[in-house]
């Protein structure tokens, strides 16, 4: 039980962090008190490259939110010792469905940067926590799915073990 | 489900209360009546065979198949 409340109040923390900090961005950019690193080119000069990474990276990160929303629900149920319930199965698989898609589209975004980087020539391979994340989401969100569906499976057999005289 | 339980048959047979069968059988009356009602999904062999102990009768006496 101690577990399943800190797994909660962790999420929870997490969960908050994530939306708080975009929405304090969103809130302090325009009245320019904080200056934004936008690279070696301007706000101004992006090109259509720049903000189309920008816009499918904020996308997948609404994605991968809602699938932080899903695990908070998760959490939730967890606190009141209902494993096999209908509603951890579901939220749980569809946590683990946006974390796969989102780690898909951010893997996808890094593997189309280093091949537009490798085509100008100015590709630089390093080894960074940053850019194994979206593989550990893939990871975590398939390993959800699968927990799902093992759930769903002990769920029925719960149900006929419970129906059994 | 095609298999009918037939043990309120056998209790009015031998002129016994479910409540009074379930203690001699070692079950909770809410278990037994899951199974009188047919609502169950399966039955130990183990509850069977105290089932027919206790009514004195074979297994065919309580469970009977009929073709849906």
């Amino acid at each position: 039980m101690k577990k399943a409340i800190v797994f909660k109040t962790l999420i929870d923390v997490f969960y908050i962090f994530h939306i708080g900090v975009p929405v304090y961005i969103l809130l302090i950019v325009p009245l320019e008190a904080v200056k934004l690193d936008t690279g070696e080119a301007g706000l101004n000069n992006w090109t259509f490259k720049y903000w189309a990474l920008a816009i499918v990276s904020s996308l997948t990160y609404v994605i991968f939110l809602r699938g932080l929303y899903f695990l908070r629900k998760v959490a939730r149920r967890l606190l009141s010792r209902k494993y096999f319930s209908e509603e951890i199965i579901t939220h749980l698989r569809k946590s683990g469905m946006h974390f796969l898609i989102a780690g898909s589209i951010f893997i996808f975004v890094q593997v189309l940067l280093w091949l537009s980087q490798l085509f100008v020539g100015q590709l630089n391979l390093s080894f960074e926590i940053n850019s194994i994340a979206p593989l550990f989401l893939v990871i975590i969100g398939l390993f959800f799915i699968i927990q799902s569906n093992a759930l769903l499976l002990a769920k029925d057999i719960k149900a006929e073990n419970d129906l059994t005289v | 489900m095609p298999i009918i339980i037939n043990l309120d048959v056998m209790l009015a047979k031998r002129k016994m209360r479910s409540k009074e069968l379930a203690e001699k059988i070692g079950i909770t009356t809410a278990n037994f009546s899951i199974l009188k009602s047919g609502k169950a999904k399966a039955i130990r062999f183990s509850t069977l065979e105290a089932i027919c102990k206790e009514l004195d009768c074979q297994p065919a006496d309580i469970l009977e198949y009929l073709e849906d």
